[in-house]
């Protein structure tokens, strides 16, 4: 666990301008992808919280996981979260990502996505609607604000545990050791 | 409906050659027949050329471990009769083979790779057999088998989120420890 340190006046502005503007990245392999159109165009418009989505994870804040992961889906979101800059925040989309969901007995999909990434908020539901999903963002940019959302550092400082668990389930293992 | 005509004149000719086993009507433009595996080939063949079966619309397969056996089933579709014929095999469960129809169909391919993996009937001729498909770094046994126990593999391959210990109303205790009001609340 990382504790909370005191920030200074600059982090401290840092945090404030970086929970402003959010930059999503959407990993759309689980039904909860379909929540997300209606979020992000005018019914719901989420750019009115400056939530916006991005084009690739080097440019994104937030890793949006909607729902069951496979292993071979599991490989690729690792890969496109450490492709991310920091500060970077995971967002468990819907009941697949918590505890397997409907696929709980499912021989290819995860069941505890915090097992393998860091995850700083979970939007509970079956599929979560697009209110949700906002409620969820405007949590994380809460959190961002105050200090909170250190799930990136928790994953830099316990690499080895994250890395652990995601070679038990990852057989042929062929990512990076390090790339970030 | 009445049957097909092309169809039923096709179902009489092709008992005439084969050694069918059975020949059904599905619907009246759906016929399911019934073939040893060693008269497969030249059937397909038959309906190819002599007829006019020119499109593999679909390959499946049934795991039936009751009788040791998997059917392999072929959908053939005909654009000129507009008909669709479902050609059954039985294959040995303990060594499923058989031979690739690569060569006249060229998606079939695909389809038997993909078998290979999830079935584990080999298929011989296609030299992408055992090729990745799906699932990467398997190892377990083949995963569409009826034997194969899921809940197994899981409980040895995955850790669960334990449940909650009490009894307590969700919704209550939400309130409580948020003070917000679900969406359900009114
Ligand atoms: S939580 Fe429900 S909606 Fe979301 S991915 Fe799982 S099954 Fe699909």
């Amino acid at each position: 666990m990382i504790e909370k340190k005191k920030r200074n006046i600059f982090q401290i502005i840092d945090d404030w301008a970086s929970a402003r503007s959010l930059w999503l990245l959407m990993y759309c392999t689980g039904c909860g992808a379909i929540e997300l159109p209606p979020t992000m165009t005018s019914r719901y418009d989420m750019e009115r919280f400056g939530i916006a989505p991005a084009g690739t994870p080097r440019q994104a804040d937030i890793l949006l996981i909607t729902g069951y992961l496979s292993i071979k889906t599991l490989k690729r979101v690792i890969r496109a979260y450490e492709q991310m800059q920091s500060p970077k925040y995971v967002i468990g989309l819907g009941s697949c990502t918590i505890n397997g969901g409907m696929y709980w007995d499912s021989y290819n999909t995860i069941k505890m996505l915090d097992l393998y990434l860091p995850v700083d908020i979970w939007i509970a539901g079956c599929m979560p609607r697009p209110e949700s999903v906002i409620g969820g963002l405007n949590k994380l940019s809460d959190i961002i604000k105050a200090g909170e959302a250190n799930g990136w550092k928790k994953y830099n400082e316990n690499l080895k545990w994250y890395r652990a668990n995601q070679k038990k389930v990852i057989k042929k293992w062929d990512l990076p050791e390090f790339n970030y | 409906m009445e049957n097909n005509m092309e169809l039923k004149a096709l179902k009489n000719n092709f008992s005439k050659i084969f050694n069918v086993e059975y020949a059904m009507f599905n619907d009246s433009e759906t016929l399911s027949i019934k073939i040893p595996s060693n008269e497969t080939l030249n059937a397909i063949d038959y309906l190819y050329n002599k007829e006019s079966y020119k499109h593999l619309s679909m390959m499946s397969y049934i795991d039936k471990p009751k009788d040791n056996i998997i059917e392999l089933i072929y959908i053939l579709y005909s654009y000129t009769d507009h008909t669709t014929i479902i050609l059954i095999i039985d294959l040995n469960r303990e060594n499923p083979k058989f031979v690739t129809l690569k060569n006249i169909f060229p998606q079939a391919e695909t389809f038997e790779i993909e078998f290979n993996e999830m079935m584990g009937i080999v298929f011989e001729g296609n030299n992408r057999m055992g090729e990745e498909f799906i699932l990467e770094g398997w190892d377990g046994p083949p995963p569409m088998r009826k034997d194969f126990d899921t809940l197994e593999f899981v409980n040895d391959n995955y850790m669960f989120r334990s449940g909650r210990e009490n009894s307590i109303n969700v919704r209550e205790h939400i309130k409580n420890i948020t003070g917000e009001k679900g969406a359900l609340d009114d």
